[in-house]
C-alpha cells in the first residue's frame, strides 16, 4: 500500500511542470495567509467571491497564453482580441442583434486571427512576435473601426434592457452556487482544455513541437495544424474574455484587454509554464492566475499604490523565470553527477 | 631525433568528481599525423577541452612548444595555440574568409580593414594548397569541406604548431578527404603536426605514422609501423567483430525481394539529377554520397526541408512524402540529441510513434502498462520513471530507436547513425539496426563514409557529384578501396564462397598479401 502510495506521488511529481505547479499553489497559501494576517477583510467570503471572479479573466488569459507558450512560441495578439471581441459583440448587440449571435460572429473573428497567427507561425515560419504582433496592430484597428473609432453606447439600447441583462448576468454578475458565473464559465474552459492538453494526441503534439520541432516533423506530427490548434485554443479564450468583460461594463470599450497578453504571460510563466517551450501544466497556470490576483487584491486591500502592485507583481515574474532557468541549469548538474 | 610538439605526461583530469583522464600520455612530434582511436570515448571530450585549454589536472604535465604550459601544480587555464577543427565550426558564419583568418584574431591591429591586401594575402596560401576558393565569400555559403579548410588555413596562418581534425570523416565526403589528407600531408612535410581524431582503424592506417588506442581516459597502446594491421586492431574489437561475422555468416543467399516497400521514382533536386532506386523488406542499404551536396541535398528530401523538382518516392505506387509518414521513419545523425523531446516524459517519447495506431495511448493505462511490461525487458524497468535528461546515451540510443520499432514503419532512413558513437554505442546501434532488419523493416542509411554500415548492408549505392549511381552487390564488398571498413570480413565471406572452404583463416590470406611470414 505504502509503496503503491510513493509511486502515486512519484508519479504526480514526474508530471513536467507539476513541481512548479504546485510551489505556484503553496506561494498563493502564503501571500493570502500573509495579507489576511495584515488585513482580516481578505478571508471574508465577500472578498473570496470577487477574487475568484476576476482570478477567472487572468486564468483564462493564462491558458491562452500558456498554450502558445508550450508550443514554443508567444501569442502578442491576445490582448487586442480580447478588445476585438468586446468592441464586436457589442456592437452587434446595440444594433439590436441577439447576443447569440453576437457571440458566434465575435468567436468567427478570433478563431480567423488564430487561424492567421498559426498560419503566419507554422506554415510560414514568421517569426511569432513579429507574426503576432503584426496581427495585434490589426486587430485593435478592427476594434476601433468597428464602431467608427469610439466605443459603443449601452449593450441595453439595442437588445433592450431585459436581454442585456440576462447576458451581463450569464457573463459577469449572475452567480451559479453561490459563486459568480465567470468563474464557473473559466473552470468549464479549463477543465476542458486541461483534458485536451494532457489527455489527448493533439495535446502531446503540442509538447512535443514545444520540446523539438524536428524530432516532432519526423515523429508524423503535423507541425501547422497543432500551431494553428494552439492559437486557436488561444482565440477562444480571448473571445471569453473579451464577451467577460463587454458584460462587466455593458458597452464595448476599444481599449478593452489592453496588457493583457502579458497578463498571460505572467499567469503562465509564475505558474511554471517554461517560456522556452515543452514544459507546463494548465493547473501552474491556474495557480499563476491565482497568485496574480491574490497579489493585486492583498495589495490594494492593504492600501498599497498602483506602482508598489505593478512593482511587485514585475519581480515575481521575472524570480519565476529565473527559478526555471536555474531549474533547468540544476537538473543538467545532477545529470553529470548521476553520470558520475 | 624528432622534436617533440606535444606531450602529456601521466594526466590525470576530474571533472565532476569523476575521473575523465587518468594516467593519460601522448606524445605527438613535429610533422607528425598522429591517429587517434577512441574505443571508448570516455574522457575524449575531456582530452580535447584539456588541449585548448590549461585546465587544473590531478595529476601530471603538458608540454607543448617545447616549453611547460600545465601541470599538476599550476594551471593557469590560458588557451593553447591549438587548433580543433570539427563538427562545430569555429568561424563566424556572416563574416567573409578574410574577415575570420585575419581580421578575427589576437594581435590584428589594423583600424582599416582593407579586404583586397587581405585577399591578396590569403591567396598564396590557396594556391599552396590547390584550393579555389573566393577569400570574400561569406563562410555560411561554404561547403563543409570548404569550411574545414578555411579553419585549417587559419591555423597555418596563425602559426599553431598543433592542428586536431575530430571525425572529420562524418562531415565530409570520401573525395574530399583524400583531398583534405593530401592537404595535412602537405603541411605536415612543412613541419605542422596533426592529431587526427576517427573511430575507424582503417581510416587512420591510410594516413598516420602512428596510432594511438584511446579506452577509458587512458591511452592503451600506441601502434606503430608494422603494427598497424587489421589482426592488431581485432583484439580491440574482438566482441564487435564476432557480431558482424555471425551476421555476415547468417546471410544466406539471396531470396525473393517481392515488391518494393518504397520506390524513388526519377527524383530530381538539386545535385541529384533523377534519381530511380528501389528499396524491398528487410533489406538494408547503404547509399554512400559521394559529395557533400548531394547529401545535403537528400537530407533535406527526407527530412522535409527541401521539395523534389521532379519525381517522387512511391510507396505501393502512390506517391507519399517521407517527412511525417507514418509508414516511414527517418532517424538523424547524433539521434540522442536530435531526436529525443527533452522536455518529455520516457514514456511521451517512447509512444510518439505509436499514438497514430493506437491514438488512446496518452490516457490508456492498461495500454502503457502494456508497454512497460514488454519492454521493460528489453529497456529495463527503471528508465520509465527517469527523467530524460538521467539517461545515459544507451538508454537514449535505445529510445530513439525503440520508438521507430513501435511506430512500425516499413522503412527506415538512418542518417549516418554511426556518428559521434563510440566502439559500445557503434555496437548497439548496430544490434538495434539488425533488430529492425529481423522485423522485415527496410533500413536505409545515408552515408558519407562507409563506417559500420557496410557491416550490414545488402547492397550499397554510390551517388556522384554528376548524379550517376554505382550499385554494388554484397558479394562485392570485398572489392571496395582499402579503406573500407569490414572490407575483410567480405573478402573472407568470398574466399569462403569461391573456395568452399569455411573457416579459412583471413590473418592468413592478409598477411601473404602483405608479404609477412
Amino acid at each position: 500500500m505504502n509503496s503503491n502510495r510513493q509511486s502515486l506521488w512519484k508519479r504526480i511529481m514526474g508530471v513536467r511542470g507539476m513541481g512548479a505547479a504546485l510551489t505556484a499553489f503553496v506561494g498563493l497559501v502564503i501571500i493570502y495567509i500573509a495579507f489576511g494576517l495584515i488585513n482580516p477583510t481578505v478571508f471574508s467570503g465577500q472578498n473570496i467571491l470577487n477574487l475568484l471572479r476576476s482570478m477567472s479573466k487572468y486564468l483564462l488569459i493564462g491558458i491562452a497564453q500558456s498554450y502558445v507558450l508550450i508550443t514554443g512560441n508567444i501569442d502578442l495578439s491576445i490582448g487586442t482580441q480580447v478588445g476585438m471581441s468586446a468592441m464586436i459583440s457589442a456592437t452587434l448587440m446595440t444594433s439590436g442583434i441577439s447576443p447569440a449571435v453576437a457571440i458566434l460572429v465575435a468567436l468567427i473573428s478570433c478563431l480567423a486571427v488564430g487561424v492567421i497567427n498559426g498560419y503566419l507561425v507554422g506554415k510560414f515560419k514568421l517569426p511569432p512576435f513579429i507574426a503576432t504582433l503584426g496581427t495585434m496592430f490589426v486587430t485593435r484597428g478592427i476594434a476601433y473601426m468597428v464602431n467608427g473609432n469610439r466605443n459603443t453606447d449601452a449593450i441595453s439600447t439595442g437588445v433592450g434592457k431585459e436581454v442585456a441583462d440576462q447576458f451581463q448576468n450569464f457573463f459577469y454578475y449572475g452567480s451559479t452556487l453561490g459563486v459568480y458565473n465567470t468563474f464557473w464559465i473559466a473552470m468549464v474552459v479549463f477543465v476542458i482544455f486541461f483534458f485536451f492538453l494532457s489527455k489527448t494526441r493533439s495535446g502531446r503534439h503540442i509538447y512535443a513541437i514545444g520540446s523539438n520541432i524536428d524530432a516532432a516533423k519526423l515523429s508524423g506530427v503535423n507541425v501547422v495544424m497543432t500551431t494553428t490548434k494552439a492559437y486557436l485554443v488561444s482565440s477562444v479564450c480571448s473571445c471569453i474574455v473579451g464577451l467577460i468583460l463587454c458584460a462587466q461594463a455593458g458597452m464595448g470599450n476599444m481599449e478593452a484587454g489592453n496588457m493583457y497578453e502579458m497578463y498571460g504571460v505572467a499567469a503562465g510563466v509564475i505558474g511554471g509554464v517554461s517560456p522556452l517551450g515543452g514544459t507546463g501544466i494548465l493547473l501552474g497556470t491556474l495557480a499563476g492566475a491565482a497568485v496574480w490576483q491574490t497579489l493585486e487584491n492583498g495589495l490594494n486591500m492593504i492600501g498599497a499604490q498602483v506602482g508598489i502592485q505593478r512593482l511587485v507583481i514585475g519581480i515575481i515574474v521575472v524570480t519565476a523565470v529565473l527559478l526555471d532557468v536555474v531549474v533547468r541549469n540544476g537538473e543538467f548538474g545532477k545529470k553529470k553527477k548521476k553520470q558520475s | 631525433m624528432r622534436e617533440e610538439i606535444f606531450r602529456m605526461e601521466r594526466v590525470t583530469r576530474i571533472e565532476r568528481g569523476m575521473v575523465r583522464l587518468e594516467d593519460f600520455n601522448l606524445q605527438v612530434y613535429k610533422g607528425e599525423i598522429m591517429g587517434l582511436l577512441p574505443v571508448n570515448a570516455h574522457g575524449m571530450t575531456a582530452f580535447l577541452n584539456l588541449l585548448q585549454t590549461n585546465l587544473p589536472i590531478r595529476d601530471g604535465y603538458v608540454y607543448y612548444g617545447g616549453g611547460l604550459v600545465n601541470s599538476w601544480k599550476e594551471s593557469g587555464r590560458e588557451a593553447n595555440r591549438i587548433s580543433i577543427i570539427q563538427a562545430q565550426s569555429c568561424l563566424v558564419e556572416q563574416m567573409t574568409v578574410t574577415d575570420n583568418i585575419f581580421v578575427l584574431r589576437q594581435g590584428y591591429r589594423q583600424r582599416m580593414i582593407r579586404p583586397g591586401i587581405l585577399q591578396s594575402q590569403l591567396e598564396p596560401f590557396l594556391r599552396d594548397i590547390g584550393i579555389d576558393l573566393a577569400a570574400d565569400c561569406r563562410v555560411e555559403k561554404l561547403s563543409v569541406f570548404e569550411r574545414v579548410v578555411v579553419e585549417l588555413l587559419k591555423a597555418v596562418i596563425l602559426g599553431y604548431r598543433l592542428i586536431v581534425l575530430n571525425e572529420i570523416s562524418t562531415l565530409i565526403s570520401s573525395r574530399e578527404l583524400c583531398k583534405l589528407h593530401h592537404i595535412m600531408r602537405h603541411y605536415a612535410k612543412r613541419g605542422f603536426s596533426f592529431l587526427y581524431v576517427s573511430p575507424h582503424f582503417e581510416e587512420l592506417v591510410q594516413l598516420c605514422g602512428r596510432v594511438a588506442m584511446f579506452s577509458h581516459g587512458r591511452i592503451q597502446k600506441v601502434l606503430r609501423g608494422a603494427e598497424m594491421d587489421e589482426e592488431c586492431l581485432r583484439g580491440y574489437v574482438e566482441e564487435y567483430d564476432s557480431m558482424v561475422r555471425a551476421h555476415l555468416e547468417s546471410c544466406g543467399a539471396e531470396s525473393e525481394k517481392g515488391a518494393p516497400v518504397l520506390t524513388v521514382d526519377g527524383l530530381t533536386c538539386g545535385s541529384l539529377n533523377r534519381l530511380n532506386l528501389n528499396f524491398y523488406a528487410g533489406e538494408c542499404v547503404v547509399i554512400q554520397n559521394m559529395d557533400n551536396e548531394v547529401y545535403k541535398d537528400l537530407t533535406g528530401l527526407l527530412t522535409g526541408a527541401l521539395r523534389a523538382e521532379t519525381g517522387c518516392f512511391r510507396m505501393e505506387g502512390n506517391p507519399v512524402e517521407i517527412c511525417g509518414n507514418r509508414n516511414a521513419a527517418v532517424i538523424l545523425e547524433q539521434p540522442t540529441r536530435t531526436m529525443l523531446f527533452p522536455r518529455m516524459s520516457y514514456m511521451d517519447n517512447l509512444c510518439m510513434g505509436l499514438s497514430w495506431r493506437m491514438p488512446g495511448v496518452w490516457n490508456s493505462f492498461r495500454i502503457q502498462k502494456s508497454i512497460r511490461k514488454e519492454y521493460g525487458k528489453l529497456l529495463g524497468e527503471d528508465v520509465f520513471d527517469m527523467q530524460l535528461e538521467e539517461l545515459d546515451e544507451k538508454q537514449k540510443y535505445q529510445l530513439v530507436y525503440m520508438r521507430v520499432l513501435l511506430q512500425k514503419p516499413r522503412i527506415v532512413f538512418c542518417i549516418q547513425p554511426f556518428k559521434g558513437a563510440d566502439m559500445s554505442h557503434r555496437m548497439l546501434v548496430w544490434k538495434l539496426l539488425e533488430m529492425m532488419l529481423n522485423k522485415k523493416i527496410a533500413v536505409v542509411i545515408l552515408a558519407l563514409n562507409l563506417a559500420d554500415s557496410i557491416s550490414l548492408a545488402e547492397r550499397l549505392v554510390r551517388i556522384g557529384s554528376d548524379g550517376s549511381i554505382e550499385e554494388i552487390s554484397r558479394d562485392h564488398f570485398g572489392t571496395l578501396s582499402g579503406d573500407a571498413p569490414w572490407r575483410y570480413l567480405y573478402r573472407e565471406k568470398s574466399v569462403k564462397m569461391t573456395d568452399g572452404n569455411v573457416f579459412r583463416d583471413f590473418h592468413k590470406k592478409t598477411a601473404e598479401e602483405l608479404g609477412r611470414p
